[in-house]
């Protein structure tokens, strides 16, 4: 008995000597030391900015992606020609000094900055920018931005023209988050692998200085040849964390030092005085889909049924502890340049609802043929369960089946789902929804409005290239309010809120503006 | 000393015989602890099956927004989740579904891995080999992975999950059983029978399975918790059940996100889960040292 | 033994193959071609289809596999992943060590906890020295390790400050929490197992005949019956250690540790099959060596297998 008592003992110590190791060994990073708000006195000019984005890196090229996660680290180390502030909607410029348009509003030249410079220290020519964007127009990934484009040409080193097939109001707030200019020479010397290891092709505020994989840990500096002037903060790192309380806890505990918290944890964020936070509304959809040519579906009452019936108070309390904003359209008027207004909306009235249901092709209600699909463990499963609830308050019986995101996308996107849920990010223009209901892009929305008679699909067309063609904001908005009021009197896309950014960050970082979708860590620095 | 061993295997293997499952009963209700994790299996079990009477279903789905995320009061028991649904009554159910899996998949791999690893640790040769090589092939693939990869190609659905579960489990049977059988193989008394012309099929089940039975009973229990908290890291993961429907991975899962601003959300599933999982195992420690008749004193 | 030994590992080309054959089968069957993932939502239906065609995904089945598996053993070549169009081979690499650590760690912790624990417990059958630990053991074996890791967090993280949270910048560690939250399970079941093992062996006849002959209880236990109870214990600690190289999923995912777990799983979710392929089938080869030991072990420690083992052509 002694004895094992002994060796218990022994074994204990062993263990404490462990954690006692591991956490004396803690002290050298200053990043772990230094719990959120209780700032040192010391100066902050060299220390670095801890940050964090929700998955790995798909690629280090910008002009590769239009994944969410991969673009708010692209906007740090990138610059483009120019750049669509996401509050003042104004058109700002960055590598273009300024440009002209012409007459006919169909050619676009741009004066590039003569101090303009790579990170790989080559200045930034107009051959590089013509490379640029016809890489960028060769890109699946990206090119259904660059639709409007004809053709680019360099005039000379520093004069770069853009060439539109028709004239386009919204064509910059379009391509804001995807005309980064790379450096030709060292884009085509890393061949196949550019993206896929450190280059210093861009030309924006920061520059990579180190890269753990795409997965694990990377490092910037600033650029200190930046066109428009180093940045504030010397240094930033980046660490992906997918979990999400895993990285409240580590903005908490002063291993990040901002961050966009869960929104559960927001009560007890905002009345945290130790640190800084501010609710921003994102330029974000979040919608419901009903596809009308899947079997009961066809019937424009019971869409209709369905679109009253949503109770979309419960989506947010649900999913954004009621602090999201309710969506009456698809496109925020707020953030979206030439967005209209108008009176076809849905709001939830289950009376209306049960009236419409009475006319339909189902008039007592009873099992749906299909399901409610959504990708899964996210807000949009939670959606999905919220209308579930609200379809059978009215009668509806329907499943809810989660996937895996690329599953769901892919069954969507071949237009054989029945109802589902997802959530979209406008380019800041209304000429964006162009993705989701031009017959062009069928391949990649969730609704193809060409696939029956229900709906005008030559007449959708032609109304989106008639209010690209325009530069006068209030008459575009005029076209636009008449075709969104008859794509949603269709009740095919039904939006439901847009979410809010719970962003949270260091007492001693001063952000002088937080955007919707996009920091700009540029403008950022630490307090004195 | 070979023959005392005999004697000794002889008296334990006709522990199928009434008297003896009384004997086996009556060493059972002596360890307190065993008696304590099957009252409380017993229960979960009567108020899974008796889940209607004590709330109804529409509590387990239907919505409240005004009342979300409430701790346990006397109207709501253990609370409500971020839907404003009753914890309590999204328990009761939940044991239904949890507890079916649990078992289905625990006992659907108990019976067959004990009897691929006793045949194959038992026969060997070549037989061994094959079972051995293609058991390699599945245990090679981890279970959560190949669970996660059936049910993104086939979509989720209870019976899918419970064979995707049960097929990871087997492997991990057979190789303990079988190095329990490869212990024993070659013990005289198994050799005596031999000799003696028992039968394969009897000595297998009469002999080599009876003694392997502590570490199967063992490993059985154990299995039946993991299953439940592999559907649970299924949910974790995104990919459990359908829901609404209530099941206790799902209801730890969803309460995640709310550990910090509402901790009862987690601590009435997880603790349910956990009183579950301790229940079984004591039971299963309780009833392998009463199968155990070398303990008789 | 040698010759065993070199059968063993003959045997592993048939594991690996049929591992890959079925995973290749799965994947088969998820929705989806590879180009709309891989050139994503702005995608043209006609630059899909050229992608799918250079892919070879409209060639049968059959041929896409044996392509598959000509291109992994004759170059060594695994593929290079939709996703970010990475060699798979190198990312494999790359993330192995990390896995690694993670399971060495957590299977060394349960191996402190559990084996003396359960011998003890076992040697002392029936007293507080065995209901505590067992009883604690089986409560801590019935919580899901995330939810362990998510306490975890929130006591030495953010309560004291003193563990990071996430990724692995900060070496040894960064592994501390995820250590713990999967070696407490393992270890509970660890306990157990040596406990039963060890109360089977215990009440062997020779043990006994130990006992009798008037061998120091310490000598019975730790020289004798700690010898034969072993098996087990390897058992549970080899498969265990194997499984956590690619299984280690949601602690994994919790604590942001780019390990193979994630990176097979990720994969899955997006139909990257050239890395789950991969991915899985490294994982298998590993597996299979480990197992391999497992079986070398009982060797050293059971004379009467070695002879089996030897036997065998």
């Amino acid at each position: 008995m002694k004895k094992y008592g002994k060796s218990l003992a022994l074994l204990l110590s062993v263990i404490l000597c462990l954690s006692a190791c591991g956490g004396s060994s803690s002290s050298g990073t200053p990043a772990a030391s230094t719990p959120a708000g209780s700032a040192p006195a010391a100066d902050n000019s060299g220390r670095a900015l801890n940050l964090s984005i929700l998955a790995a890196l798909t690629t280090l090229n910008p002009l590769n992606s239009n994944n969410l996660q991969d673009t708010m680290f692209f906007q740090q180390m990138n610059s483009g020609l120019f750049h669509v502030n996401e509050i003042t909607k104004e058109v700002e410029p960055r590598v273009a000094e300024f440009w002209t348009i012409s007459e006919d509003g169909k050619t676009y030249t741009f004066k590039i900055r003569s101090n303009a410079k790579f990170h790989n220290g080559d200045p930034v020519k107009a051959s590089d920018c013509v490379w640029s964007f016809n890489y960028a127009m060769g890109n699946p990934r990206i090119n259904t931005y660059y639709t409007s484009v004809e053709s680019v040409e360099a005039a000379d080193d520093s004069t770069f023209i853009m060439h539109l097939k028709q004239p386009n109001g919204a064509i910059f707030a379009t391509l804001s988050n995807y005309n980064y200019i790379l450096s030709e020479r060292e884009a085509t010397e890393q061949g196949d692998s550019f993206g896929t290891k450190l280059h210093t092709a861009s030309c924006g505020p920061y520059k990579l200085t180190r890269l753990d994989g795409l997965d694990s840990y990377w490092e910037l500096e600033a650029f200190e040849d930046y066109f428009l002037g180093a940045p504030a903060i010397k240094k930033l790192t980046y660490k992906p964390i997918s979990e999400a309380s895993a990285g409240l806890i580590a903005f908490e505990s002063g291993e990040l030092d901002w961050y966009i918290a869960p929104i559960a944890n927001w009560d007890a964020l905002s009345a945290n005085q130790n640190i800084n936070s501010e609710l921003v509304p994102a330029n974000h959809q979040s919608y419901f889909i009903i596809n009308y040519t899947n079997g009961e579906l066809k019937d424009d009452n019971l869409r209709k049924a369905i679109a009253y019936a949503i109770d979309k108070d419960a989506c947010n309390d649900v999913c954004y502890s009621g602090l999201a904003e309710i969506a009456k359209y698809m496109y925020s008027p707020a953030y979206n340049i030439a967005a209209p207004e108008h009176d076809t909306y849905y709001e939830y009235n289950p009376d209306l609802a049960k009236e419409y249901l009475a006319k339909s092709s189902m008039p007592n209600g009873g099992k749906m043929s299909g399901a409610i699909q959504c990708s899964a463990g996210g807000y949009f499963e939670k959606m999905a369960v919220v209308i579930q609830q609200n379809l059978a308050d009215i009668g509806l019986e329907v499943e809810v089946t989660p996937m895996q995101s690329a599953t769901n996308m892919d069954i969507m996107r071949k237009n054989e789902h029945f109802m589902g849920v997802s959530g979209g990010t406008p380019t800041g223009d209304y000429d964006g929804i162009r993705s989701w209901y031009h017959s062009e892009s069928a391949g990649t929305s969730f609704i193809k409005f060409n696939a029956g008679d229900r709906f005008d699909s030559k007449w959708i067309d032609e109304m989106l290239d008639k209010g690209a063609a325009l530069s006068d904001v209030a008459e575009r908005q005029k076209i636009y309010a008449e075709l969104d009021s008859y794509v949603m009197d269709g009740a095919v896309y039904l939006p439901i809120f847009y979410k809010v950014q719970p962003y949270v960050w260091n007492k001693d970082l001063v952000i002088p503006n937080n955007y919707p979708n996009f920091p700009q860590v540029a403008e950022w620095s630490w307090a004195a | 000393m070979g023959e005392t061993a005999t004697v000794l295997r002889e008296e334990h293997i006709e522990f199928k015989k009434p008297n003896q499952l009384k004997e086996i009963w009556r060493r059972l209700k002596k360890d307190k602890l065993a008696m304590f994790g099957l009252i409380v299996i017993l229960l979960i079990i009567v108020m899974a099956v008796c889940a209607n009477f004590a709330a109804d279903y529409e509590a387990v789905i239907k919505l409240n927004t005004k009342i979300r995320l409430q701790p346990p009061s006397t109207e709501h028991l253990f609370g409500t989740d971020s839907y404003g649904r009753d914890i309590f009554a999204r328990c009761l159910y939940g044991a239904r579904m949890s507890l079916a899996i649990g078992f289905f998949s625990a006992v659907l791999a108990t019976v067959c891995g004990s009897l691929i690893g006793a045949m194959t640790g038992y026969i060997g040769g070549r037989l061994d080999s094959i079972i051995m090589r293609f058991l390699d092939i599945v245990s090679a693939i981890p279970s959560t992975l190949l669970a996660l990869a059936v049910v993104a190609a086939m979509g989720s659905g209870v019976m899918k999950l419970c064979l995707a579960l049960s097929f990871t489990a087997i492997p991990g049977f057979v190789r303990i059983v079988r190095s329990a059988v490869l212990g024993i193989a070659d013990q005289e008394y198994i050799e005596a029978c031999r000799a003696g012309g028992t039968s394969t099929w009897r000595i297998l089940t009469r002999h080599i399975l009876p003694n392997a039975i502590g570490p199967v009973i063992v490993q059985g229990t154990m299995e039946v918790s993991t299953m439940i908290r592999t559907i649970a890291t299924l949910s974790f993961l995104g990919l459990g059940i359908n829901p609404p429907t209530p099941e206790w991975g799902a209801l730890i899962s969803e309460a995640k996100e709310f550990l910090r601003t509402c901790p009862s959300m987690m601590l009435f599933p997880a603790g349910m889960l956990c009183l579950t999982a301790f229940s079984i195992s004591v039971f299963g420690d309780g009833l392998r040292d009463a199968l155990d008749p070398r303990l008789k004193s | 033994m040698y010759r065993y030994v070199i059968k063993r590992l003959l045997l592993m080309i048939p594991v690996v193959l049929g591992v890959s054959f079925i995973i290749f089968t799965i994947m088969y069957f998820i929705p989806g071609d590879p180009a709309s993932n891989i050139l994503g939502v702005g995608a043209s239906p006609e630059a899909v289809a050229q992608l799918n065609e250079e892919l070879g995904y409209n060639d049968p089945f059959i041929v896409r596999y044996v392509n598959y598996i000509s291109d992994a053993v004759l170059h060594l070549d695994l593929g290079t992943s939709y996703q970010n169009k990475l060699p798979v081979t190198g990312e494999i690499a790359k993330r192995l060590p990390v896995s690694a650590t993670l399971a060495f760690g957590s299977i060394m912790l349960s191996l402190l906890i559990g084996v003396p624990i359960g011998v003890l417990s076992a040697v002392k059958q029936y007293s507080l020295w065995d209901k505590i630990p067992t009883g604690l053991a089986l409560l801590v074996a019935a919580m899901p390790a995330f939810i362990i890791g998510m306490l975890l967090m929130l006591v030495f993280s953010l309560q004291l400050g003193i563990l990071p949270v996430s990724g692995v910048t900060q070496g040894l560690k960064s592994y501390i929490l995820p250590v713990i939250s999967l070696g407490l399970p393992y270890g509970a079941r660890q306990l157990r197992f040596t406990r039963s093992s060890m109360l089977e062996t215990i009440r062997q006849d020779y043990v006994r005949t130990a006992k009798a002959k008037g061998a120091s209880q310490k000598k019975t236990i730790w020289g004798h019956a700690m010898k034969n109870a072993l098996m087990p214990v390897i058992t549970v600690a080899g498969t265990s250690f194997g499984a956590l190289l690619g299984g280690a999923i949601a602690t994994e995912s919790l604590f942001g540790l780019p390990g193979l777990g994630t990176y097979i799983s990720d994969g899955i979710k997006l139909k990257d099959v050239p890395a789950v392929l991969g991915g899985i089938i490294v994982f298998a080869l590993l597996f299979s060596l480990v197992m391999l030991a497992v079986d070398l072990s009982y060797a050293f420690v059971d004379p009467r297998i070695k002879a089996r083992y030897a036997g065998r052509r």
